[in-house]
Formats: structure tokens, sequence, C-alpha cells
């Protein structure tokens, strides 16, 4: 677009009096033009920076830019990169422009070129009478610089050409390879420790390093999944072990008396540590527990009744095969400490329930055993039962859901909608 | 596998702004050797509407300032002993568009310069 045969385009440099020609040649009126005029050159080769890279930024990006805060590129050769701050995650894809992108350190916008100074400088010119203006035939612009001061540049060098750039989207952590580095070493209990293959234990760094995420998702995430960490290591329980450690504490519920919103946290610790490693009662004090009352200045506690419910209900569900329902429910009932209440609905997620067989049936399944593959994951869905509620399929299918698309949107791409009974339910986009 | 980015700016005031100037196409020059600076161009603002011109060889270009919709990073790679990181270097916020079709200039050719 730009290939000037004049020599002196070549230049490494313009002189006011070239610019001034320029201006005049290119039919521009100076005194329509603001003060300064920037040459924009390409620098010497030494001075063009080709690791540079362009990427756009959301407000919340740019803010954490303008701090100073870190970021941080994550992923390994076979993932898509993500860009996470210290609690966000960001999708980063790569984009093109056929424009020429020149990037320019240092360029003045507008504003910052100065005004006009015509004015001022004409009233000069008026009264210098002595100035020599024999010259001025070369100008054929009706307009005189002589008298004016010479015109101001300023050499702004481009530091390189853009044709791509970087695009980020704010996205779900993924999170679901936690688990995977995880599973080989669930923690069995003491005694079960010398089978645990070491060089797969991973601590804290390890496992930043590896999943793409923020640190406070992350953090999250291991809250989430109950992850505990033991000798600098983060470890899932076995769920019997689980079970075992769950079942001692509950225990004491009975053998102290206690009311279920005055659990003591010491008294629970004491008695068990002989049983249990301390960091993996106390994790699971936190996860099993809230705070009830504050009495005499002691905090007392009381289990998340929903979470003990379903754990025990996984428990009784964990053979293979169907129960039934009534009996399965009757069974549930006495398992759980005396006090909680068990509810049907808190199977949701874990169990399903046939209420059109004789007799009605229930089953255990989870969302943590169905494929990750989103389609695979419907075809399971689907022909497990044919037809599901929004509330009954939520559980299984919210891991993929985001700010943009919800569990509903996700309903309506991957799977149709009929009215049965007055109720909503979705079933296989493509029956057979 | 993470890659650092350092956000830390030593300079005052604050990370520094640069701009894009976006053009149509691409900008070719005919000199050879690649040692020296080259001229591109000159770029001046009217006083009138703060509208951007830039006179590119026997082109004119009329532009416009434009805020970006996104504002963008300028990332710097940064290879150490193997090790890659990137430094942010600037935001940009607004470029300088020109997006119409460049004219001609059309001169005598005593004025030449």
């Amino acid at each position: 677009m730009c290939d000037n045969p004049d020599t002196m385009e070549y230049g490494e440099f313009r002189t006011p009096e070239e610019v001034r020609k320029i201006i005049k040649t290119a039919k521009l009126q100076e005194s329509e033009l603001t003060e300064i005029t920037q040459v924009l050159r390409f620098p010497e080769p030494a001075k063009q920076n080709n690791n540079l890279r362009l990427m756009l930024l959301d407000d919340v990006l740019l803010k954490e830019i303008e701090a100073g805060n870190e970021l941080l590129f994550k992923g390994d050769q076979d993932e898509n990169v993500v860009l996470c701050t210290n609690n966000k995650t960001y999708d980063v894809k790569e984009a093109e422009t056929s424009n020429s992108l020149l990037l320019v350190p240092e360029l003045l916008f507008a504003a910052s070129t100065g005004l006009d100074e015509t004015l001022a400088n004409n009233s000069m010119e008026d009264s210098d009478t002595s100035f020599d203006k024999s010259n001025s035939s070369l100008n054929k612009s009706t307009e005189s610089d002589d008298g004016k001061p010479p015109r101001k540049l300023e050499h702004k060098d481009i530091i390189n050409t853009f044709f791509t750039y970087y695009e980020v989207k704010p996205c779900k952590p993924r999170l679901t390879k936690l688990r995977k580095l995880l599973d080989p070493t669930r923690y069995q209990g003491q005694e079960l420790e010398y089978a645990i293959d070491k060089s797969k234990l991973l601590n804290y760094d390890a496992i930043f390093d590896k999943i793409q995420a923020s640190k406070r998702e992350l953090l999250e995430e291991f809250e989430k999944i109950q992850t505990i960490e033991i000798d600098g290591f983060y470890r899932l329980l076995e769920f019997d072990y689980e079970f075992r450690v769950l079942s001692y504490m509950l225990d004491l519920i009975d053998e102290n008396s206690w009311l279920l919103d005055r659990i003591s946290k010491e008294v629970t610790i004491d008695s068990l540590k002989e049983l249990v490693p301390i960091p993996i009662l106390e994790a699971m004090f936190r996860f099993y527990t809230t705070e009830s009352v504050l009495e005499d200045g002691v905090q007392y506690y009381q289990y998340k009744e929903d979470k003990v419910c379903k754990f025990l209900a996984r428990v009784l569900l964990k053979s293979a095969g169907k129960f039934n329902l009534v009996e399965f429910l009757q069974a549930w009932r006495y398992s759980v400490p005396e006090g909680m209440i068990t509810d049907e609905s808190m199977l949701s997620g874990i169990a399903l329930v046939d209420k059109t067989s004789t007799p009605k049936v229930v089953w255990g399944f989870a969302e943590s055993d169905l494929p990750e593959e989103i389609n695979e994951r419907f075809k399971i869905l689907f022909q497990t039962k044919p037809k599901w509620s929004v509330d009954q399929i939520s559980p299984y299918i919210e891991c993929y859901a985001t700010e943009k698309l919800n569990v509903n949107a996700l309903l309506t791409k991957y799977a149709r909608a009929s009215t049965q009974d007055g109720i909503r339910v979705f079933s296989a986009k493509h029956m057979k | 596998m993470q890659i650092y980015v350092n956000c830390k700016n030593e300079s005052e005031g604050g990370i520094p702004e640069w701009a894009i100037v976006e053009l149509q196409g691409l900008i070719q020059t005919k000199k050879q050797e690649n040692s020296s600076a080259t001229v591109v161009g000159d770029m001046h603002y009217f006083n009138r509407n703060r509208h951007p011109v830039l006179v590119l060889g026997h082109h004119i270009l009329n532009g416009k300032e434009v805020k970006l919709e996104h504002p963008m990073a300028v990332f710097e790679k940064i290879v150490i002993e193997d090790r890659t990181s990137y430094k942010v270097r600037a935001v940009v916020k607004k470029k300088i568009l020109f997006k119409s079709r460049p004219k001609p200039i059309i001169s005598n050719v005593s004025d030449k310069v």
C-alpha cells in the first residue's frame, strides 16, 4: 500500500522542512493541524520485538494487570491453554485479522499533540517585515511558512506489526482431572498405607501445576470433593474408610448423649485420635458439621443432616442391584443418628427410583460414575431412564452448565422436551 | 504446566499505555537492506475534529481515534535458561483506525521533494 520511489521516504529521520513539504504536497493545510506531527517508523531490526503478543482483556483482567497481580497460563501439551487470575479461569483462543495492527509505544493521541498556534504565528509574521521572502514562490500553497517556527516532530517506532491476537473468555475451571489424579492414592487407613505407590502421591504444587484452575477454584474443589492433606500430600478417602470414620464420629453422639446441635469438636477429636490420624479427623469434622451454638465460650457444632443422610444412603445402595424402595427407606431411616430425618428427595443425584414397577425399586446411580463426555453421558442417562424431569436430571448434568449455558439450555440442546401428566419431561433427542 | 505472567510494573505512572495503528492491508517498503530504521509515514491530527490523517507514500489516509471495545495487553515472551515466562509490557485502550480507502496524492512534478 505504501511504496514511494522517492528516496527520501526511506530515510531514518524526517526533518521539519520535509514534513512541511509533504503536508503541502498532500494538499493539507498546516493551520488545520495540531502542533505535533508524529513520524511513524519501522525501527532498526534490533529494536523490533518479535516476542510480543496481544491479548484482549475483560474488565477483571485489566484491573488485575493494572494492580500488578500475577497471572498464569496453564495447560499441558494436549490441553487448550487457559489463563488464570488468583480466582478466575479464562479460555484462551487465537484470533486473526486481515488488517495490520501496528503497535506503537508512546504514540500521542490527538489531545496530547497541542493546539494549533496559527493565530499567534500569523501575528508574528505580520510584524516581522525584515524576513527574506524570496523563496516564497516555491510554496504553491496560499499559506506561507516563513517566520513560522519549525514544525514539531516526534519519531515513533512501530515495535511490531500483528495479524493475530489472543481472545479470552471466562470459563469453568477444568477440574475433572483432579479426581483422576487423586484416585490411585486414596487413603484406606494406616494399615494399608504400605500398599500405596508413593511415587503417585501429589503435593499442592504438583497438583496446581497439573490442574487448569485458579488457586481459589482449586482450593474450593479440594473442599468439595473432600481432599485431605496428609503428611504434605493431598489425598481422597476411600469410600469404606470414610464410612468407618463417619461411623466412629456419629457413634459418639449416642455414647455422650449429645443433643444434635451440641456436638463437641474437642471431645470428638480427642476420643478418636488413637483410631484415626488427626488431619483426617479435623477434615472430616469440617466436611460433615457446621457451627451451631456458642455457649459459655464453647463453640458447639451440628452434623449436616443432608450430607450425613446422603452418605449413609450411598452406603446402603453401594452393593450393585435394585432394592425394594419401601425396605430401603426403612433401613435408611434406622441407619442415621436418632433425630435426623431421611427424605426421598435427598436421593437426587445419588440414586434413581422407579415407581412404575411392582414393587417400587431404588438403585444407586452416582454422577461421578457417569462418562465425562456430554453426548456419552446423555446417552447413558436416557438408556437408564427414558424420561426425566428437570429436577431429576439436573444433578447429573450440572457440571456442564456455565453462566451462559444453564441446565435448561443444555437440555434444549441435548434432549427433547415433552409434557407428561402436566410435568415437563426430557427424553432422548433421537428416538430409536 | 504453568507459565508465569509478571504484571508488576516498575514505572511510576503504572502500566504504560501504548497505541495500535490499524490499517487495511499490509505496509511494504522497497528498501532492501534492513539494518536501519525506515520512515513509514507522517501522522497529523486535524484541529477541527481531532481526526488523524496519515500520509503514507503517495497516499492519504483519513482515520479516527477509537476506544477499543476490549482493552488489550501487550505480553512479552521471555525465555531464560529454557524457562518461558511472560511480562506485561503495556496495555492498549485506544487505536487509530484507518479503515477508509487511501486517497492518492495528485501532485505536480515540481512538488516532488
